[in-house]
């Protein structure tokens, strides 16, 4: 600090510098009201703080829970299960198979056999009850122990292996051993995992999406906000003339967004979603080859909601089941199908806010494009899986428009909770194939939480 | 007289949002801090705002009150600074006026003890706001032109510029209402 000699600072300084003056009666009483009314906001503010915490972690909580119950589902979609054989030659084969590979059991517990072709089950099974093992890149790995129609034709093949079936025996069983040691790695390593994991448990972050809500009073121009989003949803179909029997299923999605006020009532948003379709499907289809690949076709075009189903399987010349029935290619076959496509949406919207205050109520508009992620098929029959797959004739873009009512409510200056009911269309067919003109609409009930920086 | 020692036990039953001693507080303060609010503002009236929104400001950050210093000095600094604020928010720019400054006056005893502090209130009171600010704060409060640059968000050399014409409007004011000899130099934009 510094001063200096100038005869007006001394002349005020002298004068005013000690000043004092009684202020008006009644000020204290005021000074006091307003104290209590600050003290009462300060406790809301911290309550709302704390809901806003709490509803964050719940959409955290929710997410980690869809994430690890999807990971439970597809577990649940492919059971493991040994069927009951008494030989101790049989058992000693499923011992084995166990060891192979998971998918092994699975294919033997489904209780039916995809026969590659005849030399190879003549060679196995005069060595011992046939054992067959394919592999597939990328697609289907199938093992199966026979039983039933199968080991029955294996009993009447000839006794002596030829030179050719004993050299396909040994490829088998280096291919066998291969896989073994495989396994046994990748047990010690998912083993190694899992203690890792105990030591450090997942963290499960939401599937978030951001929807700009500038806390609507703080809703002054140019602000930047932040939202996640959490919805589950359930979708309608809109296909003529289908006769199948189609249940679609809820999903949930999910995302960011940042969002820029515009003006007072008007922001704009844009960032990334997730989002999904699920249905099952119980119809029936006619069984096609190409390039080792099966193909289920709908008998009923429309029927199949999202297209062509594509089964990864070897070269197959019939299905075989535990009960003897074989399925010949050129048969009907009828089954239940669960499709599921997984889509990232970026989403163009704009919010007009009808009402702007503390609880605030606006509409919501706007334009997105889906990219294609995720295409997994299932076919089952009688509560057995089959065979997995993917649906074909699938899009990889698709273009939807949606359409919400915000209803929005101020937890603390800049953060916000928004719930808001969603309807979307998609504005283009799903599957390509012109048979089949699938536009499904999905209705959903995000809730959302927004932080706005200003 | 209030010692010291009870002085503190106000302070912490005020950290414990004590009504009776948020009151004592203020019956304590309030005349000396409503001088102060007084010099900065334009009128009683927003001298009363200032020293409403002030002492709020006490009650709720007494807690960072560390007893280092003058319990009285801190006080003093909020005020300065909720007057600051105030300024800043309803700060306009004034239209630089054709003033007239005196080159000497001849002060005498017997002038400055007629003056009294209500005179020089109001002759300060109607300064243009950027210059009340800036004069209170170097020739009363003491701050260095650099430390009001920093306060005010100008800088050093507006401080100086806007006390030299302060000075010279409130040399007029006086010297036309208290002045004995009166004379006109030059004119300045």
């Amino acid at each position: 600090m510094t001063t200096e000699n100038h005869p007006i600072d001394q002349l005020f300084k002298e004068k005013l510098g000690s000043l004092e003056k009684n202020p008006p009666a009644g000020l204290m009483d005021q000074i006091s009201a307003k104290v209590a009314f600050r003290g009462k906001i300060r406790r809301m503010n911290q309550v709302k703080t704390a809901i806003g915490i709490a509803a964050a972690m719940l959409l955290i909580m929710m997410a980690g829970w869809y994430s690890m119950d999807q990971t439970r589902i597809a577990k649940n979609q492919m059971p493991l299960q040994i069927p009951q054989i008494n030989t101790p030659a049989l058992a000693k084969t499923n011992q084995e198979s166990l060891d192979i590979k998971p998918t092994v059991n699975q294919i033997a517990a489904n209780q039916h056999t995809i026969q590659t072709t005849p030399a190879k089950n003549t060679s196995l099974q005069s060595a011992k009850p046939s054992k067959s093992l394919t592999v597939q890149k990328n697609k289907v790995v199938s093992a199966s122990v026979s039983d039933g129609a199968s080991l029955l034709a294996a009993q009447t093949a000839s006794k002596e292996p030829s030179k050719a079936a004993k050299q396909e025996e040994n490829t088998v069983k280096t291919k066998a051993a291969e896989e073994k040691t495989v396994v046994k790695e990748k047990s010690k390593t998912e083993s190694g995992s899992n203690n890792f994991q105990k030591k450090n448990p997942p963290l499960y972050f939401a599937d978030a999406g951001v929807v700009k809500q500038t806390p609507s009073r703080e809703s002054g121009k140019g602000n930047w906000g932040i939202t996640a989003e959490l919805s589950p949803s359930v979708a309608s179909q809109s296909v003529s003339g289908a006769t199948a029997n189609t249940t679609q299923q809820s999903t949930v999605s999910g995302g960011m967004l940042a969002s820029y006020q515009v003006s007072k009532r008007i922001k704009v948003s844009s960032g990334i979603r997730f989002s999904q379709m699920k249905q099952d499907t119980h119809t029936s289809y006619t069984l096609s080859q190409t390039s080792g690949i099966t193909y289920l076709q709908p008998v009923d075009k429309a029927a199949n909601l999202a297209g062509d189903v594509s089964l990864y399987l070897p070269a197959v010349s019939s299905i075989v089941y535990s009960n003897g029935m074989k399925t010949n290619p050129t048969d009907n076959f009828t089954s239940d199908i669960a499709q599921e496509l997984k889509y990232l949406e970026v989403p163009f919207q704009a919010t007009y806010k009808i009402i702007d205050t503390y609880l605030s109520v606006g509409v919501t508009g706007g334009l997105s494009t889906n990219f294609l992620v995720g295409n997994h098929a299932i076919i089952t029959q009688n509560g057995i899986n089959l065979s997995n797959g993917s649906t074909g004739n699938v899009r990889d873009i698709l273009f939807s428009s949606s359409a919400g009512i915000e209803v929005g409510y101020g937890l603390a200056k800049n953060l916000i909770i928004t719930i808001e009911p969603r309807i979307k269309q998609y504005l283009n067919s799903v599957s390509s194939n012109d048979q089949v003109n699938y536009k499904p609409t999905q209705i959903g009930i995000f809730t959302g939480l927004t932080f706005s920086f200003n | 007289m209030l010692s010291v020692t009870q002085l503190e036990e106000i302070i912490y039953k005020c950290r414990e949002e004590n009504n009776g001693a948020q009151t004592a507080l203020y019956r304590l303060f309030s005349s000396k801090m409503y001088g102060v609010c007084l010099r900065y503002a334009r009128d009683s009236s927003e001298a009363e705002d200032i020293l409403q929104e002030g002492f709020l400001r006490v009650f709720t950050k007494i807690r960072q009150f560390e007893f280092k210093g003058s319990f009285e000095g801190w006080m003093r600094r909020i005020m300065v600074n909720t007057a600051l604020e105030k300024f800043r928010k309803n700060d306009r720019l004034y239209p630089v006026e054709e003033m007239s400054i005196y080159e000497a006056t001849n002060w005498v005893d017997e002038t400055i003890s007629s003056i009294t502090a209500d005179d020089l209130l109001r002759i300060i009171q109607e300064l243009p706001p950027r210059y009340r600010m800036v004069f209170n704060l170097y020739a009363i409060e003491g701050y260095s032109h650099l430390e009001i640059g920093e306060m005010m968000n100008i800088s050093e050399g507006t401080s100086k510029s806007n006390l030299s014409r302060a000075r010279i409007i409130l040399q007029k004011s006086v010297a036309e209402n208290f002045g004995n000899e009166k004379k006109l130099v030059k004119k300045v934009l």
